[in-house]
C-alpha cells in the first residue's frame, strides 16, 4: 500500500515538473502583440 | 553667435535657433528652445558628452548633437 | 458598499514617484507585466476610508506622451483607450520641486486629455535648502487643479493626497491650452471629420508611432488620410505645441514659484566635480565596483555555509523519519538538495540588488553614464549601455530590458548582444562553488585570492562584451540617428524603504522563477539517475558484487561502488556517456556534462545538478561541496583540480546557457536571427577558450 502511494506520488510530480517545464519553454501562443514601428525594429 | 559645441566653462549663453529636423523632440521637450538660457557645468574626457545646465534642466548630451543649436553668448 | 476608484500614477524620471507609490501602498503591491509585453506593471491598493478604496497604478516613468519607446507608449495607450479595465478615474501627476517646470510640461498634456488630474509636488523636504517658495493656492487656480506637497522622505502630505482622491470628483478636467491654436487651419479641418473627438487625442494618434491595439484601428487609419503633413513639418508642429505648452507654464509659474539663490546650498556641483572628475572619477566608479565584489563574497559566506548545512541536514532528517520508498527518496535526493541549490544564493543576490538599487536611487547611475559614454562609443556602444551591463550582473534579462532607452537602435542592437556576456548572479553560483575548490584561500594585498578571481571573472565578462562589441561595430551594416539625452538628476540620499522593496521584490522574483526551473528539472533528473534501461542497470547489484575485486571490499565500499555503477548505466549515465568525447578535451566528465546539459534551461542549475547526481543513493549526506572535492578521475587524479575548474569558469563566463535570455532577446529584437547568433557564437567561444585554457594547464 505504503509502496504504491509512493509511486504514485513520484508519477504526479514527475507530470507536474514536465507539464511545467514545457509551457515554460513551449508557450502555446506567441505574443500576439508585436511592437510597433518604432521598438525591437527600432 | 556659436554653436553650442563650442561653449566654454563659465560661459553663458542664450538658444536662439535649433535644427528641429536634426533634434530629438526629447531634447526640446526638456527645454531646449530658442530664448532659454544655457551653460555648460562640466565636459567629460575628449570633451564628449556635455553636462549642460538648460533653462534650469541638468542633461547631459553628445557635442554631435550640440552642433545642431546655435547660441548667443551673454 | 465599498467602491474601488482607479489611479494613475504619472511623472518623469527621478522624481520620486515610485516613492509615493510605496508610500500610500506600502507592502500592498504587486508586479507584474502588462499583457504580451515585458513592461513591467506596478499595481497597489490603498485605502482612502472605511468604504472607498483606491486601486493604484504606478506607470513607467516619462517625460512627456510623445512616446519615444515602449515603457513610455504603456501610458499613453492606457490613457487614450477609455475601455481598459485600468483606465484611471483620476490621473496624479507628479512632479519634484526642483524641476517642477520641466514636469509640468507632462501635466500639461495629461490634462488637455481630460482626465481629472491632482498634481504632487514632491520632495518638498528640499524647498529650504534650495531656496524654493510656491503659492500654492495661487497656483493650484492657474493650472485649475488641486496640489499636493508631499515628502515622501519625512513621510508629510500622504494623508492630504488620500483626502484629495477621495473627493476626485472635485477635481477639474478642464484644459490647460488648446492644441488648435498650434494651426488652426489644419485642426479645423480635422475637426470636420472627427466632430465628436477630442483634438489633443487626434493629434496624439497622428504624431504617435506606437501601436494602438486597443484602439479602434479604423480609426486611426481613417485619420491618415489628414496625416497631410510630412513628417518634418509634425515635428515643427510639435515643437510649436512644447512652445506653447512652456509659455502657459511659465505663465502660471511668474508669480507662484520663486527661487532665492542666495538661499540655495549646492552640493550637487561639489559632488560632480569629484564623481565625474576626469581622472578621479574612473577611480571612484573602479574602487566602488571592487567594494562590492568583495562584500559580495565576504559577507555571504557565513549565511551560505549556514544554509549548505542545513539542507544536508534536513535531507537526512527526511529520509529517516520518513517511511522509506520512493518518493521518500525523491524527496530527500532529488528535492531538497535542488532547493539547496537555489536558496543558497539568496544572501548573494540580494546584496547585489542592493547595491545595484542604491546606485540608481542616489542619482550615480546617471554620472557613471556621462564618464563612460565616449569610451563605450568606441565598442560601437552608448554610455547608457553601462546600465545593461551593470544590471546585467545581477540577471541579462531585466538588463535586456534596460536597453530600452537607448535612442540608437544600432547602439541598442550591439548592447543587447553582448550583455549576456556580464557576469550574471546565475553564474555565481557556479563561480563560487568551483572557486572555492580551486582556488586557495591566502591573500595578496588585503584582497583575498579567491574574491580577486571573483573580481577577475567580472572583468572577463566586461571585456568580452566590448571585444565582441566592437567586432559587432565592424560587422554590422546599420544606419541609425544617434540621439543621446540624458538627465543628471540631483543627488539623493536612498531611501531605505525603497530599496528594501525593491531587493525585497527581485530577489523574491528571482528565487521564485528560477527556483520553480530548478526544481522540475531536479525531479526529472532524479527520476533519469534513479532508473536506467537493460541489464547494466537493474542487475547492478549482482554485476559488481561478482567481479573480482569487490571481494577486498567492505560492506561500506561496495555499496557505493554499486550506486555509482548504477548512476553509470542509468539514462542519465548513457546521456552524460555520449557527449563525453566531445567535453572531455575540455577537462569535464560525463557527470559535469550532465550538468552543462541541464543548465542550458539556467545556469544555476548546474549545482543542483550536481547536488542531485552526487546524492543518488548516496548514503552519508555530506554538504555538496565535500563531495565535489573527493570526486576522482578513473585514474586517481582529483576531478575538481586547478585546469578543470579554471575551464568549467571559462565555458560558463561566455556560454550563452539561459533559455529565458534566448526568449527576452527574441522579443526585444522581434526576430529568432539575433537569439540564435548569439547562442551559437557565444558557446563556440566558451568551447574554444575552456579547450585552449585545459590543454595548456593540464
Amino acid at each position: 500500500m505504503m509502496e504504491t502511494i509512493q509511486v504514485l506520488l513520484v508519477v504526479v510530480a514527475s507530470v507536474i515538473s514536465v507539464r511545467f517545464l514545457y509551457k515554460k519553454f513551449f508557450p502555446s501562443k506567441a505574443s500576439s502583440k508585436d511592437c510597433g514601428t518604432d521598438c525591437g525594429c527600432h | 553667435m556659436i554653436t553650442l559645441d563650442l561653449i566654454k566653462k563659465n560661459q553663458r549663453g542664450r538658444i536662439v535657433n535649433i535644427d528641429t529636423d536634426e533634434l530629438p523632440l526629447k531634447l526640446i521637450e526638456m527645454g531646449c528652445l530658442p530664448g532659454n538660457e544655457v551653460h555648460l557645468e562640466q565636459l567629460a574626457p575628449m570633451k564628449d558628452p556635455m553636462y549642460l545646465v538648460i533653462d534650469g534642466c541638468h542633461l547631459a548630451i553628445r557635442t554631435e548633437t550640440a552642433k545642431n543649436i546655435t547660441i548667443e553668448l551673454i | 458598499m465599498s467602491k474601488t476608484i482607479n489611479v494613475a500614477l504619472i511623472g518623469n524620471p527621478n522624481t520620486g514617484k515610485t516613492s509615493v507609490f510605496n508610500a500610500i501602498t506600502g507592502l500592498n503591491q504587486k508586479v507584474g507585466n502588462y499583457p504580451g509585453i515585458t513592461v513591467e506593471k506596478k499595481q497597489g491598493i490603498c485605502r482612502l476610508d472605511r468604504t472607498t478604496k483606491a486601486h493604484i497604478i504606478d506607470l513607467p516613468g516619462t517625460y512627456s506622451l510623445n512616446a519615444s519607446s515602449m515603457d513610455e507608449s504603456v501610458v499613453i495607450e492606457l490613457l487614450l483607450n477609455k475601455n481598459d479595465k485600468d483606465y484611471p478615474d483620476v490621473a496624479v501627476v507628479v512632479s519634484d520641486i526642483e524641476n517642477l517646470k520641466r514636469n509640468l510640461l507632462l501635466f500639461t498634456q495629461i490634462k488637455d486629455l481630460e482626465i481629472p488630474t491632482l498634481l504632487v509636488i514632491n520632495m518638498s523636504d528640499r524647498m529650504k535648502s534650495k531656496g524654493i517658495s510656491i503659492d500654492i493656492p495661487l497656483l493650484e487656480e492657474k493650472l485649475k487643479t488641486r496640489i499636493c506637497l508631499i515628502s515622501t522622505r519625512e513621510n508629510k502630505g500622504i494623508d492630504h493626497l488620500k483626502s484629495i482622491l477621495l473627493d476626485y470628483r472635485l477635481l477639474s478636467n478642464a484644459k490647460c491650452t488648446n492644441i488648435k491654436q498650434i494651426d488652426e487651419a489644419y485642426f479645423e479641418k480635422l475637426e470636420k471629420v472627427f466632430p465628436d473627438q477630442s483634438l489633443y487625442k487626434l493629434w496624439l494618434v497622428i504624431t504617435q508611432d506606437v501601436n494602438f491595439a486597443k484602439l479602434d484601428r479604423k480609426k486611426v487609419e481613417d485619420a491618415t488620410e489628414y496625416k497631410t503633413q510630412s513628417i518634418s513639418n509634425l515635428k515643427r508642429l510639435q515643437q510649436k505645441e512644447t512652445i506653447k505648452r512652456y509659455q502657459y507654464i511659465n505663465q502660471s509659474l511668474k508669480e507662484t514659484y520663486k527661487v532665492d539663490q542666495s538661499k540655495a546650498t549646492d552640493y550637487r556641483s561639489r559632488l560632480d566635480r569629484i564623481l565625474i572628475h576626469r581622472f578621479w572619477g574612473y577611480i571612484i566608479f573602479f574602487m566602488i565596483l571592487l567594494t562590492i565584489f568583495q562584500v559580495i563574497f565576504d559577507w555571504s559566506s557565513v549565511p551560505m555555509d549556514f544554509i549548505d548545512e542545513s539542507f544536508s541536514n534536513l535531507s537526512e532528517i527526511t529520509k529517516q523519519t520518513l517511511p522509506t520508498g520512493l518518493f521518500t527518496n525523491l524527496l530527500a535526493e532529488g528535492i531538497i538538495s535542488g532547493l539547496g541549490g537555489i536558496v543558497i544564493f539568496i544572501p548573494q543576490i540580494a546584496f547585489l540588488f542592493l547595491f545595484i538599487s542604491v546606485l540608481e536611487e542616489t542619482g550615480y547611475m546617471s554620472r557613471v553614464v556621462f564618464l563612460m559614454d565616449r569610451g563605450l562609443r568606441k565598442y560601437g556602444l552608448s554610455g547608457k549601455s553601462v546600465i545593461p551591463l551593470i544590471s546585467g550582473t545581477a540577471c541579462a534579462i531585466p538588463a535586456v530590458m534596460a536597453t530600452r532607452n537607448i535612442e540608437n537602435w544600432k547602439e541598442r542592437l550591439i548592447t543587447i548582444l553582448v550583455t549576456p556576456f556580464t557576469t550574471c548572479s546565475a553564474r555565481l553560483p557556479v563561480y563560487l562553488i568551483l572557486i572555492s575548490l580551486v582556488i586557495p584561500e591566502g591573500s595578496f594585498l588585503g584582497m583575498g585570492y579567491q574574491g580577486l578571481t571573483l573580481m577577475g571573472l567580472y572583468l572577463l565578462g566586461f571585456i568580452m562584451a566590448l571585444l565582441s562589441a566592437a567586432l559587432l561595430n565592424k560587422l554590422l551594416k546599420i544606419q541609425s540617428k544617434t540621439y543621446f539625452v540624458v538627465e543628471m538628476p540631483n543627488y539623493k540620499l536612498p531611501l531605505i524603504k525603497n530599496v528594501a522593496i525593491t531587493v525585497f521584490e527581485k530577489t523574491k522574483s528571482f528565487v521564485v522563477e528560477a527556483g520553480r526551473i530548478i526544481l522540475a528539472i531536479s525531479i526529472l533528473l532524479w527520476l533519469m539517475a534513479s532508473f536506467g534501461p537493460g541489464e547494466d542497470f537493474n542487475n547492478a547489484e549482482e554485476i559488481v558484487t561478482n567481479q573480482p575485486a569487490s571481494q577486498n571490499y567492505t560492506p561500506q565500499e561496495l555499496e557505493t561502488e554499486i550506486a555509482s555503477y548504477k548512476l553509470e548505466h542509468s539514462f542519465i549515465g548513457i546521456l552524460g556517456k555520449s557527449i563525453e568525447p566531445a567535453i572531455a578535451p575540455l577537462g569535464f566528465d560525463w557527470k559535469i556534462g550532465i550538468a552543462l546539459i541541464s543548465s542550458f534551461a539556467a545556469r544555476e542549475v548546474f549545482v543542483g545538478t550536481l547536488a542531485t547526481i552526487y546524492s543518488v543513493g548516496n548514503e552519508q549526506e555530506e554538504t555538496l561541496k565535500n563531495r565535489m572535492k573527493s570526486e576522482r578521475r578513473p585514474n586517481g587524479e582529483l576531478l575538481f583540480n586547478l585546469p578543470t575548474g579554471v575551464s568549467l569558469m571559462l565555458f560558463y563566463a561566455f556560454a550563452l546557457q539561459c533559455m529565458s535570455t534566448l526568449a527576452i532577446v527574441k522579443k526585444e529584437t522581434n526576430s529568432w536571427k539575433w537569439p540564435m547568433v548569439q547562442l551559437f557564437s557565444m558557446t563556440l567561444i566558451a568551447y574554444l577558450s575552456a579547450l585552449l585554457v585545459y590543454q595548456i594547464l593540464v
